[in-house]
């Protein structure tokens, strides 16, 4: 083997190269940790000072110089935005094109206007809210498992024969069907004896019934020793938060089965969830049905959504520009591939959908208690449709694009709205058509999936666009140059 | 027995609707791997220019402003490209498409409106309903020609996503734009579903009440279905369109031109499409712009169902989501409720089970 | 010479894997020993198994039948991740570049740093997460430099020209700190000078990063030249083990490639 010879000689010439200072030749992993401690505080410098402009800005858009109709329209853009960031991460950095954020947000603004009604006494009981949660969760939590058991055992019939667990997964799915329409049809003093799917909803409805009851008192008690000041505040970070982990537990029922699935198929996956929810909230009594819960108590107020909206852009961003963003803009681009490299592509794509889930569910939540009243109607297809153009617009795989898209397009009808009166019957034509045009003209987006922040990056040159067919990947084209 | 023998014509004909519009979705979707989100509205236009045809509505010519913009469009796409440049023959030749529609359309719709208003046809005629059935399917064939190469074409090296933003785009478009009240307005109006002498009657087979109408729907379905297969099957057209659905480059490389069958693709599928929503407002006798979203989704659902690319799972999907959904609301207590949930659970399921639907093939991504 | 550092377990065994495809057999009996510092050939003619091979080795399908074993740890069935991480790296035949991440990013995504890097390490940009950013990067442009790619680590990987492509693909294996490395076919579509600098660089490779190579190639010349032992495989089966002058004289092998002589 001739390998000795030109080993050294190619070992020369690599030792020759340039190394940037600092790798290889110092051992970097003994490098004080406090060599990096300015840094964190420079990272962090920012936070501050935008939780510190809040009270200036509030100030300033609860007067009276900005009037109600532009106090709207900045609330209303708070709302898109924490929306378009959330789904950013899903169909921009996860690369998972969903078209049902729509779905997480019903969850969210149900969830909060629920036990914001009913449990909170006006935002004076935040433990009694957390209860509702807790009850929530132990739900959800025995009912998975049991959900969970009954499908493994479906899974271990796949020994007696291949189909097996298909065909039984179908008949149960239709056999609940059945027993809950029969069910809904029993009269009164007929009790239902053989439903065994209607008894088991009943008796988790029966244990959440009683996790309440019984935590009732206790939580009133604790609610109490709270200090005056904090109650509302805390009652309503509670609420927000508990709804928006509801949705993140939506969103990991939905995001799982849909893993398999590619492109196109899991746009109408998740068109398909979100519908189903707003069918499943439409025919629920204590939600309202189809006119939906009216009565909400109010309380978000721009302070509110501003801390919210802050909040959100810097987890997301935090989270996408870190290994572990990495890890999943990696799995976008290849999912094979970025198996091959340790990355586990499940794993990813769950917690973007999950994540993302959640501040849809906390921008549901904040809606929820800003409207009076909300219906199933103001989740469904059009308001995801909304989203994901907002998100698309701004270019995928750009959070300040998303926020950027977000303030366009909510001023954008507005906007063509008092352009002129008889323009206004064709605003929401132009709306369209704009949306249209910008598609061909600049198929990117309007950052081109590149941030404002930091600079220097985004004067980089535009990337060369990949095609995005399925044929043309992996081949064995040479490059241009 | 008798009910469930008229529950399942009724079905059959409501499933051979969403057939119809899902034969569309899945033949774009096989050449172009795009979910053509404004099939459900080309729907929707086909079933209110069959309403203007029938209520006599339809004026000589197109409303005013149509005009001008389709005429400022063609003098925009004819001017800016030869000021950018690009030789006088190239950009007369790519035009020539659209002023030859636009000549054809206005003939078209002079010399039917022209009968329509003539006292000597009566609107409860066979000879309306079949003007309205060819005003529809010219017209729809003309918006998906249109849209196809005015928004899809252009975006074909492009991330798909863009596609589909487009679709939605041209889908809020044509609702947007029909919700006018210059062109339809948003209330429904009552589509005139006298058009074919008798329909709303039925005959007693064996105890069973089978409307006229539905066995219209069957009829004319069947009849189309045996077309399309003789297009697909046995036409160069359709060898090349199987052809193009199958590997796109290399049907160019032989030679096949992928514009002309792409666009044939649209203009067939949108077809279908005017004829399903005439179909669907005579059975279902209200219009409004909005119309086509649910019916649309159903259709897509049906598509998959059957297999997303597959000419006879999309048939089958649509027959089959029909029948359930006639079923369920019969026979389920409270079921009308459900109605439009079954085609969404038919969804989900068939996406967890086996997501390359019935008769589609898991396409294995080679490593 | 390098000497084969023998462990007490090889760091590869694969122990009589088969692979059907429903009635189809891709793979039968394939058996395999990968040690420490070891170039090993995979050849054979097209469509005789080989990537399948790689395949099942990497967890993309599990063997119908058969074992594998990474240092007597049973690799068989786990998930492609799993196996990344008990350290098998590969590169694909069609490369499989993250396109719309810079090169340095390819290379960032593999590389895994001990430490847990949590939510609130994350979220709170601590001195700790930013130490091991720097360190992170410092690793990926050393391992750029290493593979002559340093140059271009801001740019795009979609831009890069086809050989450096393939170099990054090397260079994302590597940054997973493998004890056992795939190449499927690292020299295809390379021009002579560039196969040359490739051979140089994977011997480097092997002994600068102390792995067990092994090489799926169709270049018999780069494949005799550099790999200490060969296995040729033919319609999944195979037909011969040995030094690279045994298999250039085995006659089946020539009967593999070249077909019976016609007398």
């Amino acid at each position: 083997m001739q390998s000795k010879k030109s080993d050294s000689s190619l070992a020369e010439a690599l030792d020759a190269t340039d190394l940037p200072s600092g790798a290889g030749t110092l051992s970097y992993s003994n490098f004080p940790l406090g060599r990096f401690r300015l840094g964190s505080i420079k990272a962090n410098l920012p936070l501050p000072i935008l939780f510190a402009l809040l009270i200036p800005l509030s100030m300033f858009v609860e007067s009276d110089v900005v009037g109600d109709y532009y106090r709207r329209i900045i609330i209303l853009a708070g709302f898109n935005i924490i929306l378009a960031v959330s789904l950013q991460l899903i169909n921009g950095f996860s690369g998972q094109f969903s078209l049902g954020h729509a779905g997480f947000m019903a969850v969210g603004a149900y969830l909060a206007a629920y036990p914001a009604m009913n449990y909170s006494q006006h935002f004076a009981d935040p433990f009694a809210c957390l209860l509702f949660y807790a009850a929530v969760a132990i739900v959800f939590v025995v009912a998975g498992t049991v959900l969970f058991a009954a499908f493994l055992l479906i899974r271990w019939t796949r020994k007696l024969y291949q189909a097996l667990p298909m065909v039984l997964l179908i008949a149960m799915l239709v056999w609940a069907m059945f027993d809950f329409a029969r069910a809904s049809a029993v009269t009164i003093g007929n009790p239902p004896k053989y439903y065994i799917w209607w008894h088991g909803a009943d008796s988790l409805v029966r244990l959440f019934a009683w996790v309440t009851t019984h935590g009732r008192d206790a939580a009133a008690h604790l609610s109490a020793a709270l200090p005056t000041g904090m109650v509302e505040p805390l009652s309503f970070i509670v609420l927000v938060l508990g709804a928006g982990a509801c949705a993140g537990a939506v969103g990991l029922v939905v995001g799982m089965p849909a893993l398999r699935l590619r492109g196109d198929y899991l746009a109408i996956a998740t068109l398909g969830f979100a519908e189903i929810i707003k069918i499943i909230i439409r025919n629920s009594e204590p939600l309202g049905g189809a006119l939906g819960l009216v009565g909400i108590p109010k309380y978000t107020n721009f302070a509110w959504l501003y801390g919210a909206a802050i909040v959100t852009i810097i987890v997301i961003w935090r989270i996408a520009y870190s290994p572990r963003g990495r890890a999943i803009m990696a799995v976008r681009e290849d999912e094979i591939a970025a198996a091959a490299i340790g990355i586990d592509p499940t794993r990813q794509k769950v917690t973007a959908f999950i994540t993302g889930a959640f501040f849809g569910g906390v921008a549901g939540a904040m809606f929820a208690m800003h409207e009076h009243s909300i219906t199933p109607e103001s989740f469904g297809m059009a308001k995801s449709i909304e989203v994901v153009v907002m998100v698309t617009l701004g270019g995928l795989g750009s959070i300040s694009g998303a926020i950027l898209a977000a303030i366009v397009l909510t001023i954008l009808p507005e906007f063509l709205r008092n352009l002129s009166p008889t323009l206004a019957d064709f605003r929401m034509v132009i709306y369209s058509a704009l949306l249209i045009v910008m598609m061909l003209l600049r198929p990117q987006g309007l950052l081109g999936g590149r941030e404002i922040w930091p600079w220097r990056r985004f004067r980089n040159p535009d990337p060369v666009p990949t095609a995005d067919r399925d044929d043309y990947q992996g081949s064995d084209q040479t490059k241009p140059n | 027995m008798q009910e469930f023998l008229q529950q399942l014509i009724n079905g059959l004909s409501v499933g051979s609707i969403y057939a119809l519009i899902a034969v569309g979705y899945t033949m774009v979707y096989g050449v172009l791997q795009l979910i053509n989100f404004a099939h459900g509205d080309v729907f929707m236009v086909g079933a209110i220019i069959a309403f203007f045809v029938g209520t006599r509505a339809l004026p000589i010519t197109f409303p005013l402003w149509l005009h001008v913009a389709i005429l400022l469009g063609i003098a925009l796409g004819l001017t800016i490209p030869l000021l950018l440049g690009y030789s006088r023959r190239d950009v007369l030749r790519s035009f020539r498409p659209f002023v030859i529609l636009y000549l054809a359309m206005i003939a078209l719709e002079a010399i039917i409106s022209l009968f329509s208003r003539s006292k000597h046809v009566s609107v409860s005629s066979w000879l309306m309903a079949a003007l309205a059935m060819v005003m529809a399917v010219a017209a729809c064939g003309a918006v998906g020609y249109v849209i196809e190469r005015l928004a899809y074409r252009p975006l074909r090296s492009k991330p798909r996503i863009n596609s589909l933003i487009t679709a939605i785009g041209i889908s809020l478009l044509l609702e947007f734009g029909g919700q006018n009240s210059a062109v339809f307005g948003p209330t429904p109006q009552a589509f005139p579903n006298q058009m074919v002498p008798g329909i709303n009657e039925h005959w007693r087979v064996l105890g069973v009440i089978i409307s006229k109408g539905d066995v219209l729907v069957l009829a004319i379905t069947l009849a189309l279905m045996v077309i399309l297969s003789y297009i697909v099957l046995k036409t160069k057209t359709g060898l090349a369109l199987r052809a193009v659905s199958l590997r796109f480059d290399t049907a160019a490389l032989m030679g096949i031109n992928i514009d002309r069958i792409i666009s044939f693709t649209f203009v067939l599928g949108s077809a279908l499409a005017a004829v399903a929503g005439v179909l669907y407002s005579e059975k279902y006798p209200s219009v409004q712009p909005l119309m086509g979203l649910l019916p649309g989704i159903k259709a897509f659902v049906a598509a998959v169902f059957g297999g997303i690319g597959n000419i006879t799972g999309a048939v089958v999907g649509g027959m089959i989501l029909g029948l359930v959904e006639v079923l369920v609301v019969g026979y389920l207590p409270g079921g009308s409720q459900y109605r439009d949930g079954v085609a969404f659970v038919i969804l989900i399921v068939i996406l967890l089970v086996k997501p390359s639907g019935l008769f589609g093939k898991h396409a294995v991504e080679k490593v | 010479m390098a000497e084969s550092a023998h462990n007490l377990f090889p760091l590869l065994h694969v122990d009589h894997v088969s692979r059907h495809f429903g009635g189809l057999t891709a793979v039968s009996d394939f058996s395999l020993e990968l040690h420490r510092r070891e170039l090993v050939g995979l050849i054979g003619p097209n469509g005789a198994g080989k990537t399948t091979c790689f395949n099942l080795i990497t967890g993309i399908y599990p063997p119908s039948s058969g074992h594998i074993r990474a240092s007597n740890h049973r690799i068989d069935g786990l998930s492609p991740s799993a196996i990344n991480r008990s350290g098998i790296a590969r590169t694909f035949q069609n490369i499989r570049l993250f396109q719309n991440l810079s090169v340095l990013d390819n290379v960032l995504a593999g590389i895994r740093r001990r430490g847990q890097l949590g939510l609130p390490r994350t979220m709170l940009r601590t001195p700790f997460f930013l130490k091991q950013r720097h360190d992170a990067r410092a690793e990926g442009m050393e391992l750029l430099a290493t593979l002559d790619l340093a140059a271009h680590a801001d740019q795009l990987a979609c831009n890069l020209p086809y050989g450096q492509q393939r170099r990054l693909e090397i260079a994302r294996a590597l940054a997973t700190r493998p004890k056992v490395l795939l190449l499927d076919e690292p020299a295809a579509g390379m021009n002579p000078a560039e196969k040359e600098r490739l051979m140089q660089l994977i011997a480097f490779i092997r002994d600068r990063f102390d792995l067990g190579i092994l090489l799926i190639e169709h270049d018999m010349k780069l494949v005799m030249t550099i790999c200490q032992r060969i296995t040729v495989l033919d319609h999944g089966e195979v037909i011969a083990v040995g030094a690279p002058a045994q298999i250039q004289s085995d006659p089946r092998v020539i009967e593999a490639y070249l077909g019976e002589p016609t007398d």
